[in-house]
C-alpha cells in the first residue's frame, strides 16, 4: 500500500529559525516587489538556509528525522514551531500559550480503555502500547480549520493494527475517541461553553484507512503535552481538530457519535471535516492556507493532498452535505 | 473625614484639571504611538511569535478597538468629571484608531493575501466578519477626513449627526472581533462589553439621569 513519503535516513538537519523568517518578512514587508515574487514562488524555510538551530527540546538534543520534506517536497515545519503553536483548548484558547501551561502536565502513568462493540476489549497502559506497537515515521501535512498548516514528522502506528487486535463486532460502524477529562489540571475545561471531554470519531472504513495513525511521538521524540501526549490520533486528510489529543478511551459504536465541535457549533463543524478548498467555513474561506514559516498563502488541496489515498471513502457522497 | 477628603480633592481637582487637560493632548499622541513602537521593536527582536502575520493582524486590530473606546470614553469622562478640557482628546484617539485600522486592513491585504485582489474581494464580499470590519474602516475613514475644522464649519449640524457614526463603528468592530474567532473563545467579549457600556451611556434617557445627579 502506498504510504506516501519514502523514508531515507539523512544526516541530522538544522531547521531554519523564526529569526530567518522574520528577517525575510522584514525585507518583504518593505518591498512589494519581493512580495509579488513570493506569490509566484513561496519563500519556504528549508535546510539550505544556514543559521543557528532554534530547536528547543527537553533533552537538549536536536531531533532526528528521516526526511526533510513530505512526499510533495514541502519542507518540515520547524520543531520549535510545532511545539509552540497549538490548538489545545483544554489548556487555553491562546495557541502560543498552550506550551507554557502544558509544561508540567503529567502524562505518565496513562491508560487507554478500548471497548464497546468489540470481541476483545482492552485496557492498555501507555508503556504496553509502546511495547506492543512498533511505530514508524509518517510525514504528514496538518491543516487547521482556521487556515494555517504545518508539515510534521510523526511517530505512530496504523489505527487499523489496534482495531484488528480488539476485533470490532459486525454491529460496529464508528470509532469514538475520548480525550482526558481533568478540569483540575486542565484549566480550559472550566470553560462551560464546551461539553467536555473532547470527543471525536471516524467511520469504521475511515479508521481502517492506512493514513489514519495513532501517534506517540513527533520529530523522533515522545509527544510533548501540548501536542497531545502521550497518545493521539492523526488523520491528515481532515481538519486538525479531528486528530484528537491525549486519548483515554476508544469505543466501537453503531451510531454516529457527536463530536465536541459538532455539539458546540453544528452549523460550522460536521462529522466528516475533510479538508476541502471548495467548501467554505460559514465565516471564512478555506481556499487558501498559510503554511507556518511561509509568508504568502498557498492553495489548499482537496483532502489535504491525500486524494489518491482517501477519495474512494467518499465516492458518491455529497461533500457539501456531509461536511 | 470623608467630606474633608472630597472637599480637598475637588479643590485640587478644580485647580489642576485645566493644565492636566492641556498636557494630555500631546500625551495622547505619544501614548497612541506606543503600541506601534512596541510592534516595531518586537519585529526587529523577532518577537512576533510562530505566526507573525496573524500576530500583526491581531495586535493592530485590538489597538484600533482600544483607541476607539478611548475616543468614545472622552464624552462620559468630560461629563462625570466636569472636565471640558479633555474634549479635544476625542480627535487624536479617533485618528490613531483609524491609523491602526488602516494598518490592520493593510496587513490583511498586503502581508496576508499578497495583493491577490480576487481572493481579497471574495473574502470581503462573502465573509460576514470581513464585511463588518471593512464597513467599520469606511466609517472611520469618513470621520477622519471630516475631522478637519473646515468640515466642521461647512457641515454645521450635519457634522454632529455624521460623527455619531462612531458608535456604529464601535459596535461593528466588536461584532467583527466576535465573529473572527471560534464559538466559545472569550477574548472579544471584554471589548464588546466596554463598547456596550459606552454606547448605553450616550443614550438620552441615561444622559438625563446622569446630568440630574451631578
Amino acid at each position: 500500500m502506498d504510504k506516501g513519503p519514502t523514508l531515507k535516513i539523512t544526516p541530522e538537519k538544522q531547521y531554519a529559525t523564526r529569526k530567518e523568517f522574520i528577517k525575510a518578512l522584514g525585507i518583504a514587508g518593505m518591498s512589494a516587489a519581493v512580495l509579488a515574487a513570493c506569490k509566484e514562488k513561496p519563500f519556504v524555510l528549508g535546510d539550505e538556509i544556514p543559521g543557528e538551530t532554534a530547536i528547543v527540546s527537553d533533552s537538549g538534543a536536536a531531533p532526528v528525522v528521516g526526511s526533510s520534506t513530505d512526499e510533495l517536497g514541502d519542507p518540515l515545519t520547524a520543531y520549535d514551531n510545532v511545539i509552540n503553536y497549538n490548538n489545545f483548548y483544554e489548556f487555553t484558547t491562546d495557541k502560543e500559550g498552550v506550551a507554557r501551561l502544558a509544561k508540567n502536565y503529567q502524562t505518565s502513568p496513562w491508560e487507554v480503555k478500548i471497548g464497546g462493540l468489540v470481541e476483545n476489549p482492552q485496557t492498555l497502559s501507555i508503556d504496553e502500547i509502546r511495547r506492543h506497537y512498533i511505530t514508524e515515521e509518517r510525514i504528514y501535512r496538518m491543516r487547521c480549520v482556521e487556515g494555517w498548516s504545518m508539515v510534521i514528522p510523526w511517530q505512530g502506528f496504523p489505527l487499523s493494527a489496534l482495531l484488528e487486535d480488539v476485533k470490532p463486532t459486525s454491529e460496529a460502524k464508528y470509532v469514538r475517541f475520548e480525550s482526558v477529562y481533568d478540569p483540575v489540571e486542565l484549566p480550559g475545561q472550566k470553560n462551560i461553553f464546551y461539553p467536555w471531554p473532547y470527543i471525536e470519531a471516524l467511520r469504521l472504513d475511515e479508521a481502517y484507512n492506512d493514513l489514519a495513525i495513532i501517534a506517540t511521538g513527533l520529530y523522533g521524540k515522545d509527544l510533548l503535552p501540548q501536542n497531545g501526549a502521550p497518545i493521539r490520533l492523526v488523520v491528515p486528510w481532515k481538519y486538525g481538530f479531528k486528530s484528537i489529543k491525549s486519548i483515554t478511551k476508544i469505543d466501537l459504536v453503531s451510531e454516529m457519535p457527536v463530536s465536541l465541535w459538532m455539539d458546540s457549533a453544528p452549523n460550522e463543524y460536521g462529522f466528516y471535516a475533510n479538508v476541502n478548498p471548495d467548501l467554505d467555513h460559514p465565516r471564512w474561506s478555506q481556499a487558501t492556507e498559510r503554511r507556518i514559516g511561509e509568508i504568502s498563502r498557498r492553495d489548499s488541496l482537496l483532502f489535504n493532498g491525500y486524494e489518491t489515498e482517501v477519495a474512494s471513502l467518499y465516492e458518491g457522497m455529497d461533500l457539501e452535505k456531509f461536511f | 473625614m470623608k467630606a474633608w477628603i472630597s472637599k480637598n480633592f475637588s479643590k485640587y481637582w478644580n485647580e489642576y484639571k485645566r493644565p492636566l487637560g492641556t498636557i494630555l493632548h500631546p500625551l495622547s499622541h505619544v501614548g497612541s504611538s506606543i503600541p506601534f513602537l512596541i510592534g516595531l521593536w518586537d519585529f526587529w527582536q523577532n518577537n512576533l511569535g510562530v505566526n507573525p502575520i496573524a500576530e500583526i493582524t491581531h495586535r493592530t486590530g485590538k489597538t484600533a478597538i482600544i483607541l476607539l473606546m478611548l475616543s468614545l470614553a472622552i464624552s462620559p469622562l468630560r461629563l462625570l468629571l466636569s472636565w471640558p478640557q479633555i474634549n479635544k482628546l476625542r480627535r487624536p484617539f479617533g485618528l490613531w484608531s483609524f491609523a491602526y485600522a488602516t494598518a490592520h486592513f493593510s496587513t490583511f491585504v498586503i502581508l496576508d493575501y499578497g495583493l491577490n485582489w480576487q481572493a481579497i474581494l471574495d473574502e470581503i464580499l462573502h465573509r460576514k466578519f470581513i464585511i463588518l470590519g471593512f464597513t467599520t474602516g469606511v466609517i472611520l475613514l469618513t470621520l477622519a477626513i471630516t475631522s478637519f475644522k473646515i468640515f466642521l464649519k461647512k457641515m454645521g449640524k450635519r457634522w454632529k449627526k455624521l460623527h455619531r457614526l462612531v458608535y456604529v463603528a464601535g459596535i461593528l468592530a466588536s461584532i467583527h472581533f466576535i465573529l473572527a474567532v471560534k464559538p466559545g473563545v472569550l477574548r472579544p467579549w471584554p471589548y464588546a462589553a466596554v463598547m456596550l457600556i459606552l454606547l448605553v451611556f450616550r443614550l438620552s434617557p441615561v444622559q438625563t439621569w446622569v446630568k440630574k445627579r451631578l
